[in-house]
């Protein structure tokens, strides 16, 4: 390995967006890393870095290109344009606006590239078609959208072409009329930062003198470390720090507090390969990454575990030492409410099935990626890619041993997470400790391949399940037991487990239910949270098993789901409280837009249709941690108390002296799924304000109140109830100046399209901003603040009943039509449908965005994403082109709709639709493929080439005249006793050890 | 991740290329669109590499060019360039369906057509297609030329007759005989930035043709470029198109006859595009229809050497070369009848 020749830089001279630019470049450096690291042209950004995802795409003399394959030395005399490039004298370019406009922009990481396509397409082509479309963008992925908006925006582009504000949205609607800016479809606040270029997310920044920081992985899946030299990595010219597990805290980290498993680096035992070694800082990253090849690691190897099954036989390795994790069970469940065996005596048809889930990873198109410095006060700054920024900085503090005042967590433009981003990194911890060594700024940034084995995807299930139902289809019983495959740390998988039990009671009546979970570690990356926490699985499973008991007994699908569906104000069997619950509505629509009578069991061969119902919480009931915010070695243990200790949420809103500006403070993680624009809108309307005067601080968490973060789908049911709070707190300040100025009483006045009005008499009235200005003049600054805690008392006194909690649920149906090629197995999907009930809408545009994405995000985990690995743990496909993500191509044709619902804690009626939407998918996918082939598949991902091996068997069966083995089991000859539902109630405290509590 | 220390060479002449070749022997490579060969040195699949001779300053590499009998293709000419071209419409539409099944719109703007072939990756969709249609390689050391045919010029994975010090400059192919249709059919496990799991390409070229009876058919060098040659190892070229003609003349009276002649050659099911002897054989001579097609699938899946690998398993992609091959042979047929 040779250092870097300093002779091998040559001058280039390069033309981009119409400037000439003179750079020194050595050869092998990629057009991509001269844009973004020595012009500065952050817009382009880098996604995968091997020219699968299109994030980095430019135009090179008008034609979009992967700027990652292209090298910049053999750019000279060509003309580059940029996405900073497409505006035009300040303008946004008619694409740029539909984008903008048309909902085609969630976290705004694919954006550029993908504008940067569309624009190449409409040069060339003017009037693209559908098809045209999808095979112009076909290099551009996206992981939000669902590429739904995406195709409407550059199909309509043209109506953006006259000035900014001509145009209406098309294809969105749902508008909400009982508010002003609620319930719109407004564009996104950082719309036209994100089609610009201009929004800067975490690898974007660069600071003087400035380090740049990788880790090293283990290459063995197991084992201990005998020895690491590093010297030869240090003698490398540009290093400047390297690390190890000796140079870092003997604190362990993670996410639960009764599971803290982590150490920043391994102080002596790797348990998988890619576990965190060593870190290196070098002057730049290419020389950090010739570092790592340096550092020399000897192992002492251990037998490996990759699989539940083997993990937890006796005699099996153990990874983790302590009792409490005999056979390699990291967390077990045993939950029983009503008595199962009289449920299944019960039943007229008992059918038990086992099943398979896949694991699959959330793969943001943004990379994670840290910067870390400490300021002149010795205070952590810690710039991050995250969804949690409190838990990132209750981590630190957890981990370096001081009080969460000395560090300020920085979240900046987050290109997506799905769950992938919802704990703190090697890459915080690493940079905070290489920063502190170097007293120089460090930033570290994941390659595609680096997340993959990071990990913390979905747990791959294995589930085996045993539904009792009458004959009429009422649900009389349901056993499952669930082994989750956990990979080598805990992450968030005590919360996991239990998810997988305590969300199936939610959707439908379940009198007796019984549900065993078993966490298991194994020698491979941490699984975690993602998009539906543990439930998508069981979910899935549960709704295949319900359509193939419907089939066997003789009863429509959809009047099987309407049989049990949950109503409203309902305690469930495990304790958990349902305020509003419109599930029924969404089934009826699903089945009326769908043309579902005329068309389930009346499909050809190859056609199918199916159905799946989901729905998740509104937001957590508890935190992760309990009791207060402080460094969590300063707490004394205190017992569970089923309230929340501190807010969830809190907001602070800011009138400015003008009165002409509102700013809102809230530590809510915008990571794409539009938090800030869904917070804006409610400030605004609680404020009786224009949206246009509110601009939302969310980034800092120095200047916003705590917010725990955008996971559990909490942010606009928490976060909005806690704005709300804030906004109406201002009204309440200015209601009384006004009465002054209008002689009237402050109680007959409101707040709306900003004025201060009389209600029934809106000719009387006064401007909010002179309010406003008056307040400020007499009484000091105009702050409101405002705070969410979940109601007391939320869940069951069993152990983990927490889990599942929440002050709402969402609910939602869909169904999927589809064909498969009864000949390769090859699934060509053609239409879903979708409804659901997410309380209010605070924007209908971003709900339906939600919902798009995650149908294409979930057909995805159900037909073609697999991390598969070899035979020592290895992961076989991190990176993009070969762990599949749905492109453009493959996306179907979605109609949204949102039934009419009102939550009455959420904020003017909101709950959560991130999560819910994702829940249904699998289920429809899986039935509509048993529709129109006739067999079932178990386990995911359902391959074209499972398919086609279950044809083959199928028709090998028949034509041998072997009859399958009816799979359910008629309880026949025994009366039938009318049956009638008992009040569903979860059993009663048996034991109250909490879940997060020391003992 | 990053391209190792590489230095960039930009000749103009292709003996300038073949020299810095020569120079620098077994750590250099040639650089086209560089779609494979940046990411395989980016991910270190190749080691050892400190010099890329780039193409690009090099005349005449850039165009289609229309020669009497022929299509010639120069290395520098992008799939996307490729699919626009009038002259590869008209007469390939079959090239054209299988660059639109290839990779993504982005990266056909910069890969090749000659990379394509050059790579040698098992699973090329290209390599099928020029292996039916008759296509040559041709090859330069800056002195001189010599062409072979792309069923030689490929030899494994990513390894090919290309000479130490030669480049692939070229790519030919002939000029198809009247009632000829060719067709690809590939199954990818998602409809974009995908490679194939098993890719199949068939040739079928009708007797009783416009000319009237196998003649015309048979005057045609439907295996070589305008008399240059292969390098041998298809002796039997002469002879298919000879029985082809002959028994063309007991097909139907309208002008619909047999199948005088048929290539089918598949791709990511051995470590080399594979031809399908056995089954083109097995067609030669016979009316075309399901039943045949079936038949010569059925043969045609035992030509397959597939191995299991992340895509698909050995016995999936058997199954996947008899539907494929069946298919390609009905579009193919469809279009050697102009339908």
């Amino acid at each position: 390995m040779k250092s870097l020749d300093e002779s091998r830089y040559g001058n280039i001279t390069l033309s981009v967006n119409g400037r000439i630019y003179n750079v020194s470049v050595r050869d092998n450096e990629t057009l991509l890393d001269v844009l973004r690291d020595k012009l500065r042209l952050t817009g382009t950004k880098k996604g995968c870095d091997l020219g699968v995802c299109g994030a980095c795409t430019v135009l090179v003399d008008g034609e979009p290109m992967n700027s990652c394959l292209l090298l910049a030395s053999m750019m000279q005399g060509r003309e580059i344009t940029t996405i900073e490039g497409i505006a035009e004298d300040g303008r946004l370019h008619p694409v740029q606006r539909a984008f903008v406009r048309e909902g085609a922009i969630q976290c705004g990481f694919c954006t550029p590239g993908m504008i940067v396509s569309a624009k190449a397409l409409i040069d060339r082509n003017p009037d693209p078609s559908d098809e045209e479309i999808k095979d112009a963008l076909s290099g551009n992925l996206c992981r939000c959208t669902g590429y739904t908006g995406i195709i409407r925006a550059v199909k309509n582009w043209k109506k953006y072409v006259k000035a900014e504000g001509a145009g209406k949205n098309t294809g969105v609607q749902d508008d909400v009329k009982r508010y002003e800016t609620v319930g719109r479809s407004v564009p996104r606040v950082d719309a036209v930062n994100k089609v610009t270029g201009k929004a800067m997310y975490t690898a974007d920044y660069h600071f003087q003198n400035m380090l740049h920081g990788r880790i090293l992985g283990s290459t063995v899946p197991h084992g201990k470390i005998k020895r690491i030299d590093t010297s030869k990595a240090e003698a490398l010219p540009g290093v400047v720090c390297v690390i190890t597990g000796k140079d870092v805290p003997d604190v362990k980290y993670g996410v639960s507090p009764a599971r803290y498993d982590e150490h920043v680096l391994a102080k002596d035992t790797v348990r998988y390969i890619g576990d965190e070694v060593a870190a290196v800082a070098a002057v730049d990253e290419e020389t950090a990454d010739r570092a790592l090849g340096l550092i020399d690691v000897a192992y002492e190897e251990l037998p490996a575990v990759f699989t539940p099954k083997e993990a937890i036989k006796e005699g099996a390795v153990r990874i983790h030492e302590g009792k409490r994790f005999r056979n390699n069970i990291n967390t077990s469940v045993d939950h029983h409410f009503g008595d199962v065996e009289r449920g299944f005596e019960e039943a007229d048809y008992i059918r038990e099935e086992t099943f398979v889930g896949n694991h699959t990873y959330q793969n943001p198109m943004e990379p994670h990626a840290a910067i870390a410095y400490w300021d002149q006060h010795d205070r952590l700054n810690l710039y991050t890619a995250t969804q949690v920024p409190h838990y990132v900085h209750y981590m630190l503090a957890h981990v370096f041993k001081i009080p969460l005042g000395r560090i300020k967590v920085i979240r900046p433009t987050v290109g997506g997470g799905f769950g992938g981003k919802a704990e703190t990194t090697p890459l915080d911890l690493c940079a905070a400790i290489l920063s502190r060594i170097t007293g120089r700024p460090v930033k570290m940034v994941y390659t595609r391949k680096d997340m993959f084995h990071h990990g913390r995807g979905r747990h791959k299930q294995h589930m085996k399940f045993r539904l009792g139902v009458k004959k009429d289809g009422t649900i009389t019983a349901f056993d499952s037991t669930i082994h989750l495959d956990g990979g080598a740390y805990t992450s968030f998988g005590v919360v996991t487990a239990y998810y997988a039990g305590s969300m199936i009671p939610t959707l439908y009546h379940i009198p007796n239910y019984r549900y065993r979970g078993y966490r298991v570690y194994t020698n491979k990356p941490a699984c975690g949270a993602f998009r539906g926490h543990g439930v998508p699985q069981p979910r899935f499973a549960f709704e295949c098993l319900l359509n193939m008991v419907a089939d066997e007994i003789g009863i429509d699908p959809i009047a099987i789901r309407m049989k049990n569906a949950m109503d409203r104000n309902t305690r469930t069997c495990n304790d958990l409280d349902i305020r509003s619950c419109e599930f029924k509505a969404t089934l009826e629509e699903v089945r009326k837009k769908s043309g579902w009578k005329k068309k389930y069991g009346k499909l050809p061969s190859g056609k199918g249709i199916g159905i799946g119902a989901g729905g998740f919480v509104s937001g957590a009931g508890y935190a992760i941690y309990r009791g207060e915010v402080r460094m969590s070695h300063e707490k004394t243990p205190k017992t569970f108390v089923k309230k929340a200790v501190f807010p969830h949420g809190n907001a602070m809103v800011k009138v400015l002296e003008d009165g002409m500006a509102v700013v809102l403070f809230i530590g809510a993680a915008e990571i794409g799924q539009g938090a800030e624009t869904v917070l804006s809108q409610m400030c605004a309307e609680a404020l009786g304000i224009p949206l246009e005067r509110v601009y939302i601080r969310a980034e800092d968490t120095d200047i916003s109140p705590v917010d725990l973060g955008a996971y559990s789908s909490r942010v606009t049911l928490m976060g909005g109830n806690a704005v709300v709070m804030a906004s109406r707190a201002v009204v309440k300040k200015l209601l009384p100046i006004a009465a002054e100025t209008l002689q009237c009483k402050p109680s007959e006045l409101i707040a709306k399209d900003g004025k201060i009005l009389r209600e029934g008499d809106p000719g009387k009235n006064l401007d909010w901003a002179e309010a406003a200005r008056i307040y400020f003049n007499e009484k000091g600054p105009l702050v409101g603040t405002g705070f969410y805690k979940p109601p007391a008392g939320l869940g069951g006194d069993y152990k983990g009943a927490a889990v599942g909690t929440s002050p709402a649920y969402s609910f939602g149906s869909s169904v999927c039509e589809l064909s498969v090629d009864l000949e390769t197995g090859k699934i060509s999907l053609e239409r879903f449908t979708d409804y659901h009930d997410c309380g209010t809408p605070i924007n209908p545009m971003a709900v339906h965005g939600q919902v798009e994405g995650a149908i294409v995000m979930g057909v995805g985990e159900t037909v073609m994403e697999d991390v598969v690995y070899d035979e020592r743990g290895g992961i076989v496909n991190p990176n993009l082109h070969e762990y599949l993500l749905m492109t453009i191509k493959d996306t179907p044709e979605i109609f949204s709709g949102i039934v009419d619902s009102y939550e009455p804690e959420g904020p003017f009626g909101a709950k959560e639709i991130g999560e819910g939407s994702t829940l249904p998918v699998l289920g429809a996918v899986a039935h509509a493929i048993a529709n129109a082939t006739g067999v079932w598949i178990r386990e995911l991902p359902i391959t074209p080439e499972k398919i086609l091996k279950a044809l083959k068997e199928k028709e090998r069966m028949r034509r041998g005249g072997i009859q399958e083995k009816p799979r359910g089991l008629w309880q026949e000859g025994k009366p039938s006793p009318p049956y009638k539902r008992k009040p569903a109630r979860g059993k009663k405290a048996v034991d109250p050890k909490k879940l997060f509590g020391k003992k | 991740m990053h391209i190792p220390d590489i230095r960039l060479h930009e000749p103009r002449t292709i003996a300038e290329a073949c020299e810095l070749l020569n120079r620098y022997c077994d750590i250099s490579k040639v650089l086209a669109g560089g779609t494979d060969l940046l990411v395989d040195l980016k991910q270190g699949r190749i080691t050892g590499i400190e010099h890329l001779v780039s193409l690009r300053n090099i005349d005449g590499l850039e165009s289609v060019e229309e020669t009497g009998e022929a299509i010639r293709v120069g290395a520098l000419v992008t799939l996307n360039q490729a699919s626009g071209n009038e002259t590869i419409r008209k007469f390939f539409p079959a090239m054209i369906d299988t660059i639109g099944s290839m990779a993504a719109y982005t990266i056909r703007n910069v890969a090749t057509v000659v990379g394509n072939i050059a790579g040698a990756v098992p699973s090329s969709d290209l390599a099928p297609f020029f292996v039916v249609a008759g296509g040559e390689a041709e090859l330069s050391n800056g002195e001189s030329q010599r062409r072979m045919k792309v069923e030689d010029y490929i030899l494994g994975p990513r390894e090919t007759a290309c000479g130490e010090y030669e480049i692939l400059t070229h790519l030919l192919i002939p000029k198809p005989p009247p009632r000829t249709g060719i067709s690809y059919q590939k199954f990818m496990l998602r409809e974009a930035n995908a490679l194939a799991v098993a890719g199949v390409a068939a040739r079928l070229t009708l007797a009783g043709s416009i000319g009237g009876g196998g003649g015309a058919g048979g005057g045609r060098d439907v295996g070589g470029v305008g008399g240059t040659g292969g390098t041998g190892g298809d002796g039997g070229t002469g002879d298919k198109r000879g029985t082809g003609g002959d028994r063309s003349t007991r097909g139907t009276g309208d002008g619909e006859g047999g199948i005088m002649d048929s290539c089918i050659a598949m791709t990511a099911v051995a470590p080399r595009p594979v031809i399908a002897r056995e089954a083109c054989a097995f067609l030669e001579g016979k009316e075309p229809s399901k039943e045949v097609f079936r038949e010569a699938a059925a043969i045609a899946r035992e030509s397959a050497r597939p191995i299991t690998d992340i895509r698909g398993t050995k016995e999936y992609r058997f199954d996947l070369i008899e539907v494929l091959t069946e298919r390609t042979l009905e579009e193919a047929l469809s279009r050697a009848r102009g339908e």
